[in-house]
């Protein structure tokens, strides 16, 4: 027990060691005052839950207020949890069941930021969909294949790499999987989701190999535990993952920003 | 009281799937081995097992395109519901991956994961039964499309046909918090189970922005595949369509966002009509707890809980259950025994079943039907297409029941609006 504690202590403090970031995001925002003016947009106190938009909603916040769109296509073996991550940042928590996802799935998530000193709301489109159902959209739709799969990356923000605790081969696969995503035109921001953390406890996936990775790939890995039952609402509990995200984006256009500026 | 739905092949009794609705335990290899092997023996025999009864158990056997055998186990429910479940679950399967694959597997262990994506659908038509469990959280009907009366329908229904035309589609629909509310003259013309099937394959998942999934049509066209876009409007509605290869998911927003922009205000007013299920300016008779209006030509049906009376002691779901359950065991057994009769003669054409029997010469079932209970009294008429049953408070003298339910049902249907 004690050794693992040991272990995520040093996580914590390797991450800042080794991953460069601009730490432009506030990650505590939401508890704070501001954040907490804003919270009833996104989540509501009453049913304890979040708020879903649909699209022709947005949250009504001033329009002072930036908002700014990304698309992430997430990628992952075959069950290891796409679908439930998705769900879980989008609010919903619990387990329902392991469902095979069929086809094309696009969830739009909403999410508040303070980038230094400024509120910027983030509409991040989460595209989900299974290597099975684009198959089998090549095999009884040939026209539309094409079509579809370019739709999934067309102009994508960032890929997502989603690998689970559970299962060390999935982990593994998760190199190759962000490659396989390296020849999209726009060069997409990573992002790399480990699901079924459970702190605490042994895991398949080791917190060493973890640190490996960041430091190799110069990648952050974020941890979730979908099935995690919580006291607080739920919000604060993916609070810090959907600001990493955010973290994420933010740096890759800042990034892009800055070598338009030494082109020019 | 559980329900169990397994399928094998017919050939070798490979187990493909099988699912389970309430307590116990799943059911074991060898259980399911011999109830196959009773079905399989009498084929060998050149006969054909239909149902058995236990004291409170049915099991019903069928055989579909000769490849696949469904067996239901159930408690508290009708053969005559159990043989529309199996033809659903059949049809979920078509729906997922076409007639072609099951007639003609390359493999079983690849049908047999192909076919795992219908599961959350054959969950939902479990929960369809009425087995008496009262855990369900919706009460819903096979073979019936669940619907929803809102007053701004009629204006709904404008832009809905606006929408498809946008899409180059005839089939499209819109679903309030799962229930239709209004629908493309097309999407009527889809088999009352396809459409079933087509609600629950949208909305088996949390809620999301928009989704495009593949799906065969098990009568219309089980091997080609059609797209489902679905998309959500306003939260707890979606509007879903049927489309081809063009345009993609991102176009169908676009098109999505023109053609609903200036709806929003309508739609956010419609989904004010929710649990209750039909428009404010209608009361309902102080004595009426519910009701179930449907329309079984068309294979549609409304249910409702009187809000008025909402402190009664038995809670609101376990009344709309009471409905389901009278529906099943009276009125389609009284009223409604002549299309069944008709449904069991020509098999081939369900259908059509119901407009072919337009000779007035036969006995159509009769035109009321009723139960009292302890605490409740149930009431049944049939006008025209419709069956409306209307479920009472003990107190409420049972000739008079018949009056309010003639006068609540002409009330309904007076409103035009609400394109019933």
């Amino acid at each position: 027990m004690s050794l693992s504690t040991e272990s995520s202590l040093f996580v914590g403090n390797s991450i800042l060691l080794t991953i460069n970031m601009s730490n432009a995001i506030s990650m505590n925002w939401l508890n704070s005052t501001e954040g907490e003016s804003l919270l009833h947009h996104f989540y509501n106190r009453s049913t304890n839950k979040r708020r879903f938009y649909g699209i022709l909603e947005r949250p009504p916040l001033p329009s002072s207020i930036e908002e700014v769109t990304y698309k992430i296509f997430i990628i992952g073996r075959s069950g290891v949890g796409k679908t439930s991550v998705v769900s879980r940042l989008a609010g919903n928590v619990g387990y329902s069941g392991y469902f095979e996802t069929n086809g094309i799935k696009k969830t739009t998530i909403y999410w508040p930021v303070k980038i230094w000193d400024k509120v910027v709301l983030f509409k991040l489109h989460f595209w989900d969909t299974s290597e099975n159902s684009i198959k089998k959209y090549n095999h009884i739709l040939p026209v539309s294949f094409v079509i579809l799969h370019q739709a999934c990356k067309d102009k994508v923000d960032a890929v997502c790499t989603v690998f689970s605790f559970d299962d060390a081969s999935s982990f593994n696969d998760v190199p190759q999987l962000m490659n396989s995503m390296s020849a999209i035109a726009e060069k997409p921001g990573n992002i790399v989701i480990g699901t079924k953390y459970r702190a605490w406890s042994s895991l398949a996936v080791t917190d060493t190999q973890v640190n490996e990775f960041e430091e190799k790939w110069k990648v952050k890995i974020i941890r979730i535990d979908t099935h995690k039952s919580v006291t607080r609402p739920e919000i604060f509990d993916c609070s810090y993952q959907l600001n990493w995200i955010c973290e994420t984006l933010w740096d890759r256009d800042q990034e892009f920003i800055s070598k338009q500026v030494v082109q020019v | 009281m559980t329900a169990h739905v397994m399928c094998l092949t017919s050939s070798g009794g490979i187990p493909i799937f099988a699912r389970k609705k309430g307590e116990g335990d799943m059911m074991t290899f060898s259980k399911m081995a011999s109830l196959n092997g009773v079905h399989m023996f009498l084929k060998s025999q050149n006969m054909e097992l239909l149902n058995t009864n236990m004291p409170d158990t049915t099991v019903v056997w069928k055989e579909y395109e000769e490849c696949i055998t469904l067996i239901a186990i159930a408690s508290g429910t009708t053969k005559r519901v159990l043989n529309q479940f199996l033809d659903a679950v059949f049809s979920a399967m078509i729906l997922v991956v076409g007639i072609d694959d099951i007639k003609n597997p390359r493999n079983v262990e690849r049908l047999k994961r192909d076919l795992r994506i219908c599961n959350p659908i054959i969950d939902r038509l479990l929960e369809c039964l009425d087995v008496g469990d009262r855990i369900s959280t919706k009460t819903d009907l096979v073979d019936l499309t669940e619907s929803i009366m809102c007053p701004e329908n009629h204006l709904l229904q404008a832009c809905l046909e606006a929408y498809v035309e946008c899409l180059d589609s005839m089939y499209g629909c819109i679903l309030i918090h799962g229930s239709l509310s209004v629908a493309t003259e097309s999407w009527w013309c889809l088999d009352p189970v396809e459409r079933k099937l087509l609600t629950i394959a949208a909305t088996t998942e949390d809620s999301c922005t928009a989704r495009d999934l593949p799906v065969f049509l098990p009568n219309k066209s089980p091997n080609v595949a059609f797209r489902l876009v679905s998309v959500t409007l306003v939260n707890h509605i979606e509007v879903l369509s049927l489309c081809g290869p063009t345009p993609e998911l991102s176009e169908v927003e676009r098109l999505a966002i023109q053609c609903w922009r200036s709806s929003i205000d309508i739609l956010r007013a419609a989904e004010q009509s929710y649990t209750k299920n039909f428009p404010f300016n209608i009361s309902l008779d102080s004595g009426i707890l519910g009701f179930l209006l449907v329309n079984y030509r068309i294979g549609k049906f409304v249910l409702s809980r009187n809000p008025q009376n909402t402190k009664n002691r038995v809670t609101g779901t376990h009344r709309l259950d009471i409905l389901r359950t009278f529906y099943h065991q009276a009125v389609e057994t009284f009223l409604l025994s002549e299309d069944i009769e008709e449904c069991q003669t020509d098999s081939t054409e369900t259908p059509k079943r119901l407009n072919q029997q337009e000779n007035g010469q036969k006995f159509e079932g009769a035109k009321e039907t009723y139960w009292c209970s302890e605490y409740h009294k149930c009431h049944a008429v049939k006008e025209g297409d419709q069956v409306f049953c209307v479920l009472y408070s003990a107190t409420v003298p049972t000739h008079t029941m018949r009056l309010i339910t003639h006068k609540t049902l002409k009330t309904l249907l007076a409103d035009k609006q609400l394109c019933w």
